[in-house]
């Protein structure tokens, strides 16, 4: 544990003495930001009747609405910042230090991902002001937003798992930024074939749909299949790493 | 302390290292000298268990590194061509980093750190970050590293490649504080850094070993004749008539009926030998001279020392 805990302290360091840190957590501050002064512009437009029709106050309004935000700023940050996780130490010559030292490949990509969950823990503690000034109109209903971050942070960490990935596969950090999203997108679309078939096959598109599971988190609703599921996308992309590394291509 | 035993590695089917066995002993500084391209990168990845061998094994303290790294892994110190450092790291950072890699226990670490820093003289750039610093100090953060953990064996691969010649003898100067306590294998491609670090040399070209001896027996291969011989019929008497004839310098018995022997090349001793050979009847198969590959050798290493400045 201790091996892991260096890995990660050296990750976070290094992502703070390089401006690579601060770049990706303002462009997420920004996006969530807009996201959110746009959802209370549009609300505040709303007229009575449309409230009382639609139940909404504006709790279920902004949070409903700065969701599809926060996850589009997710999925736009959070690749830029595992990029570089893998490819960088391979290309510096690094990897040869972190292979020939007495831990495991397990250990290294535990490390590694421990690393970035941090700064996406980071990035979304840091939007929380923005749902205190919530406090000011409504009662923001906090086992609800738990629950939202939650869905939030578990979205975030399958991204991070399939960026970690995709930094495994190259030593060129924009060619690894390039292999995530057509892993990511998938996932996030498969939504829209819904529908589209019968039967099994459709159980399996909507299980697998990552926007539904995160969707359904952010309207402050613990689901289990949500959590099974982003889980397993984790386990699954952060096993397949260990065994690229594990490879003879590494080395 | 590292025996290395038919170690071979195969890129497709481009053969980089061949057949390659030596053994270190503990406290000996081995010189594996060979000119670029000659497979002492490789060999060195699979000792330090970075690459897997095609064939053969290595042992560090009899553990085989393919079966067992981790433990092999935590008695080496590695460093390797190109130092392996961040760049956006402070020195201090980047050691306290190497430490909890490479296990050391927490309570020793800042003695540990403060030794390695001393030793490789890192005292005035310590706080300073890695990426800033020339080329000679990266490669002694580069050394730093690899010392930290008091590793029993210490492997550096081309550990002055790239410094001037100030810098290069200061490298040499704390390699050899540290003899005696460690066990090193330092890879070159230049001859006179052997002689004036090594205690041993092994020497090897295109992937094979051409010559492994002790630093006086290398020096001194201007005036000998290395050959190889090889008998049908193998006796200890037939050893014993080799040895009396005089003008050999040195023979070691390989395998049944195979010698090598370093010849004087005064007084026509390979006419002597092969005479005697022919005439004992042990059946003479092969007598050849292993002076061309050993030359070849030569005249691609680097033999004179750079004195530009
Ligand atoms: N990853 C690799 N893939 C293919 N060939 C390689 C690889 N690494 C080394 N080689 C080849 O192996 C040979 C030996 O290389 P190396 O061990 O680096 O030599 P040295 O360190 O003695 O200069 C070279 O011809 C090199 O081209
Ligand atoms: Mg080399």
């Amino acid at each position: 544990m201790s091996s892991i805990l260096n890995l990660t302290r050296r990750e976070i360091y290094s992502y703070f003495v390089s401006p690579i840190a601060y770049t990706v957590i303002i462009m997420f501050l920004l996006i969530v930001g807009l996201g959110f002064f746009f959802s209370v512009f549009l609300y505040s437009s709303l007229n009575d009747t449309a409230i009382a029709e639609g139940n909404q106050n504006i709790r279920t309004y902004v949070i409903q609405f700065m969701s599809f935000w926060v996850n589009l700023a997710l999925m736009l940050a959070l690749p830029a910042l595992s990029m570089r996780v893998l490819s960088e130490e391979r290309k510096n010559g690094t990897a040869e230090l972190l292979m020939t030292s007495p831990i495991t490949t397990t250990q290294l990509v535990l490390g590694k991902f421990l690393g970035t969950l941090a700064i996406l823990a980071l990035m979304l503690l840091l939007t929380l002001p923005l749902l205190i000034t919530i406090d000011f109109w409504a009662d923001p209903e906090w086992p609800a937003l738990g629950a939202a971050y939650l869905g939030y942070f578990l979205f975030g960490a399958v991204i991070l798992a399939i960026g970690l990935f995709a930094s495994s596969l190259t030593e060129n950090q924009i060619v690894a930024l390039l292999m995530t999203y057509p892993m990511l997108l998938p996932l996030w679309l498969s939504e829209l074939l819904l529908g589209r078939f019968s039967g099994w096959a459709n159980q399996v598109v909507g299980a697998l749909s990552l926007r539904n599971a995160s969707l359904t988190m952010s309207l402050g609703v613990i689901e289990s299949h949500a959590i099974v599921l982003a889980c397993g996308l984790m386990f699954l992309f952060l096993f397949l790493c260990v065994q690229v590394i594990d490879s003879a291509r590494w080395r | 302390m590292v025996n290395v035993d038919k170690l071979s590695k195969a890129y497709g089917n481009r053969v980089c290292v061949w057949d390659v066995s030596f053994d270190v002993a503990r406290g000996e500084i081995l010189g594996f000298l060979g000119p670029n391209g000659a497979g002492k990168t490789t060999t060195m990845r699979m000792i330090t268990g970075f690459i897997p061998p095609s064939a053969g094994t290595a042992r560090v303290a009899g553990v085989d590194v393919t079966k067992d790294p981790l433990s092999v892994q935590s008695r080496i110190g590695y460093l390797c061509e190109a130092p392996p450092i961040y760049r956006e790291m402070v020195v201090k950072s980047y050691l306290k980093f190497v430490a909890g890699l490479k296990r050391v226990p927490r309570a020793k670490q800042k003695v540990a750190l403060e030794r390695a820093i001393e030793l490789c003289g890192l005292e005035h750039v310590q706080n300073r970050v890695i990426g800033n610093l020339s080329k000679g100090y990266r490669q002694r953060v580069g050394l730093a590293q690899a010392i930290l953990p008091e590793p029993e064996v210490l492997i550096l691969d081309e550990p002055t490649s790239g410094l001037d010649p100030l810098q290069i003898m200061e490298i040499r100067q704390r390699i050899r504080e540290l003899s005696g306590e460690q066990t090193v294998i330092l890879s070159t491609h230049i001859l006179p850094e052997v002689t004036a670090i090594c205690t041993r040399v092994v020497i090897i070209n295109e992937g094979q070993i051409v010559a492994q001896d002790s630093i006086d027996g290398i020096t001194a291969g201007g005036a000998s004749d290395n050959v190889k011989v090889k008998v049908a019929r193998d006796s200890d008497d037939l050893a014993q008539r080799i040895k009396a004839l005089g003008g050999i310098q040195r023979m070691v018995r390989g395998e049944p009926g195979v010698y090598q022997l370093k010849l004087d090349r005064e007084g026509e001793v390979r006419e002597r030998l092969s005479g005697m050979l022919v005439e004992s009847g042990a059946g003479l198969i092969e007598l050849s001279p292993e002076r061309e590959t050993l030359e070849d050798v030569f005249r691609n290493l680097v033999t004179e020392e750079d004195t530009a400045a």
